[in-house]
């Protein structure tokens, strides 16, 4: 017999597994808390499901560090992020913000996109001036462009704003402005002539190779710098972000997924979700489970035959095919799938419950204490619970893993909370873009281990617990 | 004599046998219509073999059990359907004490919990008034020095003294009534008797009434004014211990009596008369006397009247036709 | 007397590990055992009897620290053998054992003939049919009806699962069978039958028991001599005439005091205080913190060693010897 809390820890600690266990959930639980801070709620719906939010971003990019193991390395996807300007003002009153970005350039490839974007810019007087320069590791410049923000419309009054709610978008690969000065740029440095069109179909090619001939066929390595230059007439005049990205064919610590998606980032976010989902459900289903066992065991009677024959037919009940019925009809919300996993969940420990009750009623201190009239809740809660629980609690772990499992599995078949990203999902939206046939792997694999990971940390701890619910597996 | 404390008349105890899910197949009868009283200061012993209904019987008295007909009396009150308010506040008054001290103690309980338990229940004092009951409880069973004893988990008690822990819990609320089932027989025989003794002295001190449910007629001898033998779910015979001793009536309270050995090493030169078979399943028990299929007296009214349970003797009872 | 020795034990120990501290449950013990005679091995639970039949049949746990000593049967030291030769010629072959709750551990889904039949084929490696057939000759011989073989032990009464397990230790014909408390969760008539039986087969087949019991009146039953054990130790052991009528340790007088008698007027008394921890036995003579007739400065400090009183009457204590008393 245990006789005490700190005998059944020290007995649940002694073994390897528990403490393998319980390291592993203490991981879970960082990486979900760390989620929840990092991540605003409602990401999922705003930026996580929302294409717009990806645009720039690779589509179908694998990890960065597949270059570890490739022969030529393969441009990292870049986003080159605003510093402080440099700022000269001239007497006229003009100031001039000099933007610099840098890029160690060492791929064996071109970038597959260059595009440049701008937020939020305001102007009280005259428009801002803007451009765009390159000084290459060779040392040669190339003016890519120069544009005027859009004039103040009629009966518009100051402060005028210009791509607050929309950012401005120069890609190059469809700015017949830029195709043209790199045209010109050649035509001074290299004495080659490319019309803008012959450009346009691949301008990056031009503006970052250097030609053996009048062939660019590789890229020219080194460090390169921007310069973005805003040339305002008002003190008060201010720019927002500027980004440069380079598309680059592999991305981040995890690739990106489809539609440009930090798988990285997805799987992060399935923490929280998978935590959630897996230990509410459990915790609930033994509440509810235990709680009718108890009570039918130890009353009896009716309650006793209804309970036992309602958890008998939900317990043989179709589980799967109800269920995504059910969602079906009810609408893929997370509390949809938590509720009908609860439903379809406490028959299982509702029977086994009882049947240790009905076992412990039969115990002599049991008739005992009913002798010298103690009632009936008080046996259930002062001799009888402190008996199962130990099993209990093993029984709730022990649940955790399924109702992970049950959740990824529903998100598999597309019945995931869309709001919501869980590795179920991403498991579906990999397979259903045939990402088992494209060979993108690290769209599959990052959350199919996850899911096997967390459900293995919960077998792991609900084996350390064995022994503490069952004396016989004991060891020492 | 003094009116009884406890009095049963005609009860009877069936318990259900269900065949499928609803349907009532017939019934075990462990108690069938048994009427004894229980005086004031009195050991009544119930002896009989395991499963005559000796142990359903000392439950149904308490109502642990519920009886299926028949009536009890608690001190002249009627206490067969009281109501559970109104029993609860009887259980005061009643106890049990249990065969297996192993079993009869929730093993997560301190000994101090297991005897304040009751205490607690019927809102007895405050806690440093039960505080110091559980301590007379503890010395009055001579679990001595209580407040070292009181710390103490069940497991780190031997078999003896967890009984004294059982008996402190059935005493600590002053009890008038109480059923010892058995309260030896998982007890080594240098501790027996001196349970048995401790039994007896609270018994003295405090004017309690024993139903003392036994195997061991011989037990029963030196510890009960007054034998009960059970058997086959009823009682065949009654009397004062020495009376029934000395001259038993019943074929059976013979055959129990010649099956118990005393120790004496003659006995290994001589083969014991023995009634042979088993006692019969009491969900179909033998008609008329349920012993005669064993009885090697049985005659042909046997087989079909049940005797009647009449007085032979001044206090001498007796089921059996040949006393007809 | 007249027949030869069959068992001889010398200076016997078994001692267990158990949570880093040593069980002395058998002690150094020894006693003789003459063909056809049984010995009681009586004492409170907890002394060691039960241990001593599990070092007579050497079915060691695995948390074993200490066995040794010597055990001649028939005249050879059969602690000398090693296990394989154990197992074929000693084990249930010479010498058997019928377990406390042996009834209770019956295998519910075998029928009751081919579980009697089971050492004829495992130990001594008959054919199935073969063991059969001595099987239901065996159950026979216990008193059971024809056709019992065929079935399984929940159809059975209490004694007659006793009387199947007897059957299985009768089976392989050995000399000397163990009988670790073969009655006690049976009732009183149930267990004068067996009782009965078990005398029966020891005349007619001419078998020497061991049998191990807490209640003396009881061993009286069968015993022709008496080993009373305390706390591991064999504490007195003679015939049972002189040991039950002139009992010589002060344990084995207040143990007989202490059993209620139904045919003579004496109220049983008890002894006060418990039997000790074996983990950590009381110096001196084990029984010294009970004994009201404790000599102090010898009886707690110094170890009895075993007098010969006469008549094969032996008695380890103090005030029989040793210039004490």
């Amino acid at each position: 017999m245990i006789s005490s809390k700190r005998e059944m820890l020290r007995i649940f600690f002694s073994s390897s597994v528990s403490k393998l266990g319980v390291a592993l959930l203490i991981i879970l639980l960082a990486f979900s808390i760390y989620a929840l801070v990092a991540f605003p709620p409602d990401y999922g719906k705003l930026v996580w499901n929302n294409p717009k939010a990806w645009e720039n971003y690779p589509k179908s990019a694998p990890p960065s560090w597949v270059n570890f193991f490739t022969q030529s390395k393969l441009f990292e996807h870049k986003i080159l992020e605003t510093h402080e300007p440099v700022v000269f003002k001239a007497p006229d009153g003009t100031i001039k913000k000099l933007y610099y970005f840098d890029l160690d350039y060492d791929a064996g490839e071109f970038p597959k996109f260059f595009s440049m974007l701008m937020k939020d810019v305001r102007y009280w007087k005259s428009p801002p001036i803007i451009t765009l320069k390159l000084m290459r590791p060779d040392g040669k410049t190339v003016e890519l462009t120069s544009f005027i923000v859009s004039s103040p419309r009629e009966g518009e009054k100051p402060p005028y704003s210009r791509y607050e709610k929309e950012p401005f978008i120069l890609k190059i690969d469809s700015d017949v402005n830029v195709w043209r000065s790199v045209s010109s740029f050649l035509k001074e440095s290299y004495g080659l002539s490319f019309s803008p069109s012959e450009i346009g179909k691949d301008p990056e090619r031009f503006i970052f190779g250097s030609p053996i001939g009048s062939n660019f066929s590789s890229p020219l390595k080194g460090k390169y710098r921007f310069e973005v230059s805003v040339t305002t007439y008002d003190e008060r005049d201010s720019v927002g972000d500027i980004l440069l990205i380079l598309g680059g064919s592999v991305y981040g610590l995890l690739g990106t997924d489809v539609i440009g998606r930090d798988i990285a980032i997805g799987v992060l976010l399935g923490f929280p979700t998978s935590l959630f989902i897996g230990i509410i459900t459990s915790v609930i289903v033994t509440l509810i489970g235990c709680l009718l066992g108890i009570i039918g065991g130890y009353f009896g009677g009716k309650i006793d035959e209804v309970t036992q024959r309602v958890s008998d037919i939900v317990y043989n009940l179709p589980l799967l095919p109800l269920t995504i019925f059910l969602i079906f009809l009810m609408g893929s919300s997370i509390w949809n799938i938590v509720l009908l996993l609860i439903v379809f969940g406490w028959p299982g420990l509702t029977i086994v419950t009882r049947s240790i009750v009905l076992q412990l009623r039969e115990a002599q201190y049991i008739e005992a204490a009913k002798s010298f009239g103690s009632s009936p809740w008080r046996i259930i809660f002062r001799h009888m619970l402190p008996q199962v629980m130990p099993f209990i609690v093993a029984q709730m772990i022990f649940y955790v893993p399924t109702f992970i499992l049950l959740e990824a599995a529903l998100s598999f078949l597309g019945l995931g909370d869309p709001s919501l990203p869980t590795w179920g999902q991403m498991l579906e939206l990999g397979f259903r873009n045939g990402a088992i046939y494209l060979g993108l792997w690290w769209w599959i694999i990052p959350p199919g281990v996850m899911i096997v990971l967390t459900a293995f940390t919960f077998v792991l701890i609900a084996l350390g617990m064995e022994p503490v619910v069952n004396p016989r597996l004991r060891t020492g | 004599m003094s009116d009884p404390v406890i009095r049963a008349i005609n009860l009877k105890t069936y318990f259900p046998v269900r065949k499928g899910l609803f349907r009532i197949a017939g019934y075990v009868r462990a108690v069938d219509e048994v009427s004894l009283e229980i005086y004031p200061g009195e050991t009544l012993a119930l002896v009989g073999e395991s499963g005559c209904g000796k142990t359903t019987l000392g439950k149904t008295l308490l109502r642990i059990v519920e009886p299926t007909a028949g009536k009890i009396f608690f001190k002249g009150q009627e206490i067969t359907n009281t109501d559970y308010n109104e029993m609860k506040k009887l259980r005061r008054r009643m106890a049990m004490i249990f065969q297996d001290p192993y079993a009869s103690i929730d093993p997560s309980y301190s000994v101090f919990k297991v005897i304040e338990e009751p205490l607690e229940i019927h809102g007895i004092g405050t806690r440093e008034e039960r505080a110091e009951l559980v301590m007379k409880a503890l010395e009055e069973v001579r679990l001595i020095p209580p407040e070292e004893f009181a710390r103490k988990y069940p497991h780190m008690l031997s078999g003896g003294q967890r009984q004294r822990v059982a008996i402190a819990r059935a005493l600590v609320l002053r009890p008038d009534f109480i059923v010892a089932d058995e309260p030896v027989s998982m007890l080594d025989a240098s501790v027996r008797v001196e349970i048995l003794l401790l039994l007896r002295e609270l018994q003295k001190k405090h004017n309690l009434s024993y139903l003392y449910i036994t195997h061991d007629i011989a037990t029963s001898k030196y510890f009960s004014e007054r034998i009960a033998v059970m058997y086959a779910g009823k009682i065949i015979e009654l009397g004062p211990s020495s009376m029934l001793l000395k001259n038993p009536l019943h074929p059976y309270t013979r055959a129990l009596i010649d099956a118990i050995p005393d120790p004496d090493p003659s006995n290994r030169f001589r083969i014991r008369e023995v009634i042979k078979g088993e006692p019969p399943d009491l969900s179909n028990p033998p008609t008329g006397c349920r012993f005669h299929p064993r009885c090697p007296y049985a005659m042909d009214i046997c087989k079909q009247v049940i005797p009647e349970f009449k007085e032979y003797q001044p206090g001498h009872l007796v089921a059996c036709h040949l006393y007809d | 007397m007249g027949e030869p020795q069959v068992l001889t034990v010398r200076k016997l120990f078994l001692h267990y590990r158990s949570g880093g501290s040593i069980v002395r449950a058998v002690d150094g013990i020894s006693f003789e055992l003459r063909g056809k005679h049984a010995i009681a091995l009586v004492g409170e639970s907890g002394c060691g009897k039960s241990s001593t039949a599990i070092a007579l049949m050497r079915l060691l746990p695995p948390n074993t620290a200490r066995y040794e000593g010597e055990v001649y049967i028939n005249g050879m030291d059969v602690m000398k053998l090693p296990e394989e030769e154990f197992r074929r010629r000693i084990r249930w072959r010479t010498i058997s054992i019928v377990f406390q709750g042996a009834m209770n551990a019956l295998n519910p889904v075998l029928k009751v003939g081919f579980q009697v039949a089971e050492p004829l084929i495992h130990n001594l490696g008959l054919k199935k049919k073969d063991a059969l057939a001595i099987a239901e000759e065996a159950l026979e011989e216990v008193g059971l009806p024809k056709g019992v073989s065929e079935r399984y032990p929940h159809e059975l009464s209490g004694g007659m699962k006793q009387r199947v397990c007897i059957a299985m230790a009768l089976v392989t014909k050995p000399k000397i069978v163990i009988l670790d408390e073969p009655t006690s969760a049976l009732d009183i008539i149930t267990q004068a039958n067996i009782i009965n039986l078990l005398k029966q087969l020891k005349q007619e087949r001419g078998l020497s028991y061991i049998f191990i019991t807490h209640d003396l009146a009881l061993s009286s039953e069968l015993a022709d001599s008496v080993a009373v054990m305390y706390a591991g130790k064999i504490v007195e052991r003679g015939p049972a005439d002189d040991v039950y009528l002139s009992p010589a340790h002060p344990y084995m007088r207040l143990l007989l005091n202490s059993i209620p008698r139904l045919r003579q007027d004496i109220p049983p008394s008890f002894i006060p205080g418990a039997p000790p921890d074996l983990r950590d036995p009381p110096s001196g003579c084990r029984f010294h913190p009970r004994c009201p007739y404790i000599i102090r400065g010898k009886c707690d400090v110094e170890e009895p060693p075993e007098f010969d009183i006469g008549g094969g009457h032996y008695v380890t204590c103090w005030l029989h010897g040793g210039g004490g008393a």
